[in-house]
C-alpha cells in the first residue's frame, strides 16, 4: 500500500546524528512554566514517542521544534548546528514537518491545493493547477489510496482530513516529522494505517516524534518513549525496556503540595442531578451518572473523551441525542442556558474570556448578568441593590479589583475566575457545572476556589466538577468518574483514586473498579 | 454610583478634547464661526446627523451595522413633502406614520440578521436599496413641501437653540438612559461584548439584536423628520452620505467595532465634530469632493487610533 521506493531517492542517508535537537529548552506562560530546561534529541530513522499527563508540556515542546513558539531560552540544532527558527515557515525549509493536533486545512479547497499550499508549481507566477494535482496526488499515494485530490476538503470525513494533514506536511519531503496527538480523530483501523505509514517514512530515515496519550500504540510503534511531567523529561528510554506500568508511574507521582479542604464524611444527599443513559451526538454514549445534595463528583479522563460535550449539553449549549436528565425530582428538556438557568443549574465554563465573561464589561456588570432579574425593577436596574450583591461577593470571595467599575479584562485570571463564580452564585444555583475552574490560575486562588466548592457543597448544593488535573480530582472529590472515548469507564470514591488508577481507567486500559 | 456606563462615556473623552480644541482654535481665527447666527446653524445642522448617528451606535453596540439608515432619512423626507400645499396627507397622520414605519423596517433588517442569519452589512445594504428605490418611486426629483407649520414649529428657538437640536438632545438622553439604566441596556452591552457569554448567561441575544435593529430604524426615521423639517423638502438622495456619517460619527465617538462599549455620549461629540469640519470647510470654500476626502481620512484615523488601543489593553492582559 506503501510505496517506499519512490520517495526514497529524497531521503536523507543514514547517519547516527540527531536531525533535530533541543536542549535545555525552557518556556514560560503567564503564570506557568509549560517547560523547563527540556532537552530532546530526533535520530534518523526512529519514532520517539512522547508522552505524559495534559499539561506537561508536549505539545509545547512540538510547537516550539516546529517554529511556532520562541523559546525563552535553550538552543535548538538543526543537523547539529544550532538555528533560531525563526517561524514555522522557516523551520518547514529547514526539512521539519508538523502536524498539528487541529485541522490546518482549507475546506474550501480541494484537497490537491491544500497539500501543496505554499510550495505550488507556477509558471511566469501563475499556479499550475494539473501539475498541482499530479504532484499532490504522487504524494497522497505514498500515504493512502481512494482520496482524490480534486475532491473539496470540506467534503472528507475526519479521518480522511488526518490523513491528507500528514500528506501536506510530507509533500516538503521532511527530514524529522512530529504528529500531535495524530490518533485522536482515527478509529482502531485507521490508526493501524497511520502506524503503518509510520513505518514506511522511518524505514526512508525520517525521523519520528508524535504525542500519544494512548499507550497501547505508543508501543506499537515506537522506538523510545519520552516522559514528559510538569514540563520536565523524566526519562527517555528505548520501548523495549519498559512496560506500560512504568511509563504510567513515570508520567504519575507528582507530588501532592496543595492542600484541599476535607471530604464529607457522612453520605451525601439525594441525587440532584441525575443523567440516565444519557448520549450526545456521536460523542456522548449512554452515560449514567448522578451527583448527590452536598457532594462533589468529578469527571476526569484525557482530553477530548466526551466529558466535554457533556457538561456542555447538560447547560443547554450542544443538543442531547437521547437519554434523561433530571435535576431534582424532575426530568428535563434543557434546549438553551436561560433553560437550564430556570431549572437551577450554574456552568462555569473552560474559556472565561471567551464564553464566561464580557470582557469589556465592569466587574460589576459582569457579575450581576445571570441574574439581571433580581437587580431590576420593571426593567430598569436599581443601582443600590446592584452594588450591595455585588460588593457582597467581591467581599466573601476576596475578589482583588480596584473599584467595582473595574473592566473585567484587567484582572488577573485568578480574579476573573472569581467573577465567574459570583456571577453564578448570585443565582443561587442547586447544580455546579464546572469545566476546568482552576486553569491558569495561581495557587492561592486555587485554594481559595478549592474551599469555595467544599463550602457550596456543603451548603446542599450539587457540584460537578470536570478537570484534567488527576491531583484536582483526588483532593477534590468525593467520587470520581472517568470518561473514555464517551462512556463512562468507572468510577471511584475520592478515598480509593490515586493517579494510577485514574490513568488506567482513562487510557482504557482497565475495566472499571466499581462501575 | 457603580457602573461602565462611566467608562462607556469616558471612552468619548478624547473627542470632546479634540472638538474642543477645534471650537477654541477656530473660534479664535475665525469671526464669522463664533457668530451666533452660524452657531446656531451649526447646531440646526447637526441635529439630524447626531439622530442618525445615534441610530448607527445602537447597532454597532451589539455587534451589528445598519447601512440603511441613510436611505431611510431620504424616504422620510419624501413621505412628509407630501404634507404640504395640496396635502395628500396630514402631517399629523405622517410622521407617527413614517416612525412606526422606520421601526418595522427595521424589525426587517433585525429578522434578517438574527433569524436568516445573514451578515448585518450585507442585509442592510440591499435593503437600503429597497429604501433608495421607494424614495425614488414617490419622488424622482427633490420637491414638494413639508407642512409649514411643523416646520415653524421645529424651527423655534427657545433662548435661540434651535428645536430641532433640542429634540435630538432628548433622545441622546433617552437612549442613553435605555443603555445605561435598563435590563435591555446590560443585554446590549453584553451581546456586543461577547455573543458566547451573553446567551451563556441567560440573555435573550436574538431578542436583544432585534431590538436594536428596531430602535435604529426608528432613530433613523426620526432623522429623517428632523432633516425634512430643516430643508422643507423631499429629497430622495438627501441622506446618501449620511449613513457613512452616521458610522464616521459613531466611530469616531468612541464607539468602536465590534460592538460591546463607547455609547452616545462620545456618538454626540463625534456628530459635533464632523458637523463642525464641514462647517469649516464650508466656510473656507473648500470643494464638497475634498471633504468627502476629508472625512474618509478621519474615519481611517479613528479605526487606526482603536485598532492600536485594542492592541496595547489586549497586551495588558497577556
Amino acid at each position: 500500500m506503501i510505496d517506499v521506493h519512490s520517495a526514497a531517492s529524497e531521503a536523507a542517508p543514514l547517519a547516527p546524528a540527531s536531525v533535530l535537537e533541543g536542549r535545555g529548552l525552557v518556556k514560560t506562560f503567564p503564570g506557568v512554566r509549560a517547560i523547563n530546561e527540556a532537552d530532546i534529541a530526533c535520530l534518523p530513522g526512529r519514532v520517539l514517542a512522547l508522552v505524559g499527563e495534559n499539561g506537561a508540556g508536549k505539545s509545547t515542546l512540538c510547537n516550539i521544534l516546529g517554529g511556532v513558539l520562541q523559546p525563552d531560552s535553550g538552543e535548538i540544532l538543526v543537523h547539529g548546528r544550532p538555528i533560531t527558527l525563526r517561524g514555522p515557515q522557516h523551520a518547514r525549509s529547514l526539512g521539519i514537518g508538523f502536524v498539528h493536533q487541529e485541522m490546518t486545512l482549507l475546506p474550501q479547497l480541494t484537497v490537491g491545493e491544500n497539500i501543496m499550499l505554499n510550495h505550488e508549481p507556477t509558471r511566469f507566477g501563475f499556479v499550475r493547477q494539473r501539475e498541482l494535482h499530479t504532484q499532490a496526488r504522487r504524494v497522497l499515494e505514498q500515504i493512502t489510496h481512494g482520496i482524490d485530490v480534486d475532491e473539496m476538503t470540506y467534503r472528507l470525513p475526519p479521518a480522511r482530513l488526518q490523513m491528507v494533514e500528514i500528506a501536506k506536511a510530507w509533500s516538503e519531503q521532511p527530514r524529522i516529522l512530529m504528529l500531535d496527538e495524530p490518533t485522536s480523530s482515527l478509529s482502531t483501523v485507521e490508526s493501524d494505517h497511520l502506524f503503518d505509514m509510520l513505518r514506511a517514512f522511518k524505514a526512508l530515515g525520517t525521523s519520528i516524534v508524535f504525542i500519544s496519550h494512548r499507550l497501547d500504540e505508543v508501543f506499537a510503534v515506537a522506538d523510545d518513549v519520552m516522559v514528559m511531567k510538569d514540563g520536565q523529561v523524566v526519562a527517555v528510554r528505548p520501548a523495549s525496556e519498559l512496560t506500560r506500568d512504568d511509563v504510567i508511574n513515570l508520567m504519575v507521582g507528582r507530588q501532592m503540595t496543595q492542600a484541599f479542604p476535607p471530604r464529607r464524611t457522612t453520605p451525601a444527599g439525594p441525587p440532584l442531578l441525575e443523567l440516565r443513559r444519557l448520549s450526545i451526538g456521536d460523542r456522548v454514549h449512554e452515560v449514567d451518572l448522578s451527583v448527590g445534595a452536598g457532594e462533589i463528583v468529578g469527571l476526569g479522563g484525557l482530553d477530548g473523551q466526551g466529558q466535554r460535550d457533556l457538561v456542555r449539553a447538560l447547560f443547554g449549549i450542544e443538543p442531547t441525542r437521547s437519554g434523561e436528565i433530571r435535576v431534582g425530582d424532575r426530568a428535563l428538556q434543557i434546549r438553551s442556558p436561560s433553560q437550564a438557568i430556570a431549572a437551577g443549574i450554574a456552568f462555569v465554563p473552560d474559556d472565561r474570556k471567551a464564553e464566561g465573561l464580557v470582557p469589556a464589561m465592569s466587574v460589576a456588570h459582569n457579575m450581576v448578568l445571570s441574574y439581571l432579574r433580581g437587580v431590576t425593577h420593571a426593567g430598569i436596574v436599581d443601582r443600590h441593590r446592584e452594588t450591595s450583591f455585588v460588593q457582597r461577593f467581591v467581599t466573601s470571595l476576596d475578589i482583588r479589583t480596584p473599584n467595582l467599575e473595574q473592566k473585567v479584562r484587567t484582572l488577573s485570571g485568578g480574579n476573573q475566575q472569581k467573577v465567574v463564580f459570583a456571577k453564578w452564585l448570585m443565582t443561587d444555583p442547586r447544580v455546579l457545572l464546572l469545566d476546568e475552574p482552576t486553569r491558569g490560575i495561581d495557587v492561592e486562588t486555587k485554594m481559595q476556589i478549592y474551599a469555595l466548592l467544599r463550602q457550596l457543597a456543603d451548603q446542599g448544593r450539587a457540584v460537578l466538577l470536570l478537570s484534567s488535573d488527576m491531583l484536582e480530582l483526588i483532593g477534590c472529590c468525593d467520587r470520581i468518574y472517568v470518561i473514555y472515548e464517551g462512556r463512562i469507564a468507572g468510577s471511584l470514591s475520592g478515598g480509593e483514586a490515586t493517579e494510577e488508577r485514574l490513568m488506567q481507567l482513562g487510557s482504557g486500559l482497565a475495566a472499571a473498579g466499581a462501575a | 454610583m457603580i457602573g461602565s456606563m462611566r467608562r462607556h462615556a469616558a471612552q468619548g473623552l478624547p473627542i470632546y478634547v479634540l472638538l474642543i480644541a477645534l471650537i477654541v482654535l477656530t473660534g479664535a481665527l475665525s469671526e464669522d464661526f463664533r457668530d451666533p447666527g452660524n452657531l446656531q446653524n451649526l447646531a440646526d445642522r447637526m441635529a439630524p446627523l447626531a439622530v442618525l448617528a445615534l441610530a448607527q451606535t445602537v447597532v454597532i453596540l451589539v455587534g451589528g451595522i445598519d447601512l440603511s439608515v441613510g436611505a431611510m432619512v431620504s424616504l422620510v423626507t419624501v413621505i412628509l413633502s407630501f404634507t404640504g400645499r395640496d396635502a395628500t396627507i396630514g402631517i399629523m397622520t405622517a410622521v407617527p406614520l413614517v416612525l412606526v414605519f422606520g421601526a418595522a423596517f427595521g424589525a426587517i433588517n433585525g429578522l434578517g440578521v438574527v433569524a436568516l442569519r445573514l451578515d448585518p452589512l450585507i442585509m442592510t445594504l440591499a435593503s437600503s436599496a429597497v429604501l433608495q428605490g421607494l424614495a425614488l418611486f414617490l419622488r424622482q426629483s427633490p420637491g414638494g413641501l413639508i407642512d409649514p407649520s411643523f416646520a415653524d414649529a421645529l424651527g423655534q428657538r427657545p433662548l435661540g437653540v434651535p428645536g430641532g437640536f433640542i429634540l435630538a438632545i432628548l433622545l441622546f438622553a433617552l437612549v442613553w438612559m435605555l443603555l445605561s439604566y435598563t435590563r435591555v441596556g446590560r443585554a446590549m452591552y453584553a451581546v456586543g461584548g461577547n455573543l458566547e457569554s451573553a446567551r451563556g448567561s441567560g440573555i435573550g441575544v436574538d431578542r436583544t439584536r432585534l431590538l436594536a435593529y428596531v430602535l435604529a430604524g426608528l432613530l433613523a426615521a426620526a432623522a429623517g423628520v428632523l432633516l425634512a423639517a430643516r430643508i422643507h423638502a423631499g429629497d430622495p438622495v438627501v441622506g446618501n452620505s449620511m449613513t457613512l456619517d452616521s458610522v464616521a460619527a459613531a466611530i469616531v465617538g468612541g464607539t468602536p467595532f465590534p460592538g460591546g462599549s463607547g455609547g452616545p455620549v462620545g456618538t454626540f461629540g463625534g456628530a459635533g465634530l464632523l458637523a463642525i469640519i464641514g462647517n469649516v470647510l464650508n466656510m473656507l470654500n473648500v470643494s464638497a469632493y475634498y471633504q468627502y476626502i476629508i472625512k474618509g481620512l478621519i474615519l481611517a484615523s479613528a479605526l487606526v487610533f482603536f485598532f492600536y488601543r485594542r492592541r496595547e489593553t489586549s497586551h495588558a492582559l497577556a
